[in-house]
């Protein structure tokens, strides 16, 4: 498994080489399209339309980078709740005095961790549970 | 047009669109299959689990609950989808789930790739565009979240009504159109602005045509349906805190929606509205397809604004 950062980085790269490949993707498709249309306004519409394709894309790469770096944070908070999703879970199976209330309220049943704990339990006993929990 | 360059085209948007289905569904795997965890969030515990499997398991699920609301909205294609999932799979797996959602983007893809290049000839550019609209990850929680298959559902059930209502419908059409419409209204409450859209395009079709009679006979059932469908959607006391208060606040929440992101979309977008204009300014059928997603873009945004306009 790689580094968050390190992954961070691999993106970097991997839009670093994607945006500039559909710029020009786009500039020769619609190169090539002039070919059939070259009159009038659909000659016109190649300089707009190749600039609103670099605003577009440039708008994307934006986007994209700021994608990335959410897509990390939600991966990295959905793991800390399936953590303690298990503790809560090993801690119920154990018998012992305290499912971390604390810890299941996180799970954002948002307003109601008591309702989350409940059905936490009667999903296990169902056997409905993803596995990663169970596991 | 000849028939050999009508099969020609055909083929070609076959193409098109089995390879834009591909590249969009590689693409989003991928990110799904790197960053998503196996672990339920917010309103799975109670949309999926309490409501929906619990009730499966125990055998006392009931029909209604399919179209029952969860907040504004009736999630008939999130519920049946969650039930063959795990009817197949026999375990609750929110991971699973977000990968199978990347089906419907792709197939969303597929279909307008296929269409551009069926009526309009082959274009690579759009084909690019089509692609990476819906393959990049734009927005990251309707990718990685399970949840989030509702987008998808009536991001796909409203191109397909609107594209009925893109050329005059004929009346088989017609009836597909109001069946559509409401998929989108059982995907997302959003979905009832969809027949309002494709109400405004047979509008302008009855306009063009001077054939109005019949066409606006079929606007006004749209406008009828869009109209009982925001009737049926409930009102959910416990979010008026987040609807705007005021005609200030709204009118502020629709400029922020129409300017994303970042707040320059409106002149990023420029350029694009400038190209739309000689579409606006002719009278070619077919063509002002290309208007409607603004159209549904703009009730969208309308949606949103009256629905989460509080700054708060």
């Amino acid at each position: 498994m790689f580094h968050v950062y390190t992954q961070q980085k691999i993106f970097d790269r991997y839009v670093d080489l994607l945006l500039p490949a559909f710029v020009a993707l786009c500039y020769f498709a619609d190169k090539a399209d002039t070919r059939t249309k070259p009159e009038g306004w659909d000659r016109a519409q190649v300089p707009m339309g190749l600039l609103q394709i670099a605003l577009a894309l440039a708008l994307v790469g934006f986007v994209q980078l700021q994608s990335f770096d959410r897509a990390i944070v939600w991966q990295s908070r959905m793991r800390n709740q399936l953590s303690m999703a298990r503790n809560a879970l090993a801690a119920q199976a154990e018998g012992g005095p305290g499912l971390e209330r604390r810890g299941v309220g996180f799970l954002t049943f948002s307003t109601n961790p008591e309702k989350t704990l409940g059905l936490l339990k009667e999903a296990r006993a169902a056997g409905i549970l993803p596995a990663s929990l169970v596991r | 047009m000849s028939r050999q360059a009508e099969a020609s085209r055909g083929s070609d948007a076959a193409v098109a669109a089995a390879t834009a289905f591909l590249v969009t569904l590689a693409a989003r795997l991928l990110f799904v299959s790197r960053y998503s965890v196996d672990m339920p969030f917010l309103d799975q515990w109670d949309a999926e689990l309490d409501s929906l499997l619990l009730p499966y398991v125990r055998g006392d699920l009931e029909w209604q609950t399919l179209f029952s609301p969860h907040n504004e909205h009736r999630i008939f294609f999130t519920r049946v989808l969650t039930l063959i999932l795990y009817s197949v799979q026999g375990v609750w797996s929110p991971r699973t789930m977000a990968q199978v959602q990347t089906i419907l983007p792709a197939l969303t893809a597929s279909l307008l790739a296929y269409w551009s290049v069926r009526d309009r000839g082959s274009r690579a550019g759009s084909w690019v565009l089509i692609v990476a609209a819906f393959g990049l990850p734009l927005a990251v929680t309707n990718h990685l979240w399970s949840f989030q298959n509702q987008f998808g559902f009536l991001v796909l059930f409203s191109i397909v009504a609107i594209r009925l209502a893109a050329t005059e419908p004929s009346l088989p059409r017609f009836l597909a159109l109001m069946c559509f419409s409401v998929f989108a209204y059982l995907s997302m409450a959003g979905g009832a602005l969809t027949p309002l859209v494709c109400a405004g395009m047979l509008g302008v079709h009855a306009v063009r045509s001077g054939r109005s009679g019949r066409l606006l006979s079929m606007a006004l059932l749209l406008v009828g349906l869009s109209l009982l469908l925001y009737l049926l959607t409930p009102d959910v006391p416990q979010h008026d805190a987040l609807r705007a208060q005021s005609i200030t606040k709204s009118a502020a929440a629709f400029s922020l929606l129409l300017l994303w992101p970042f707040g320059v979309g409106a002149f990023v977008w420029l350029p694009g509205r400038l190209l739309r204009l000689p579409v606006v300014a002719t009278r070619s059928q077919g063509n002002h397809l290309v208007l409607v997603p603004v159209g549904a873009l703009r009730l969208d945004a309308c949606d949103e604004r009256c629905t989460r306009g509080s700054p708060e």
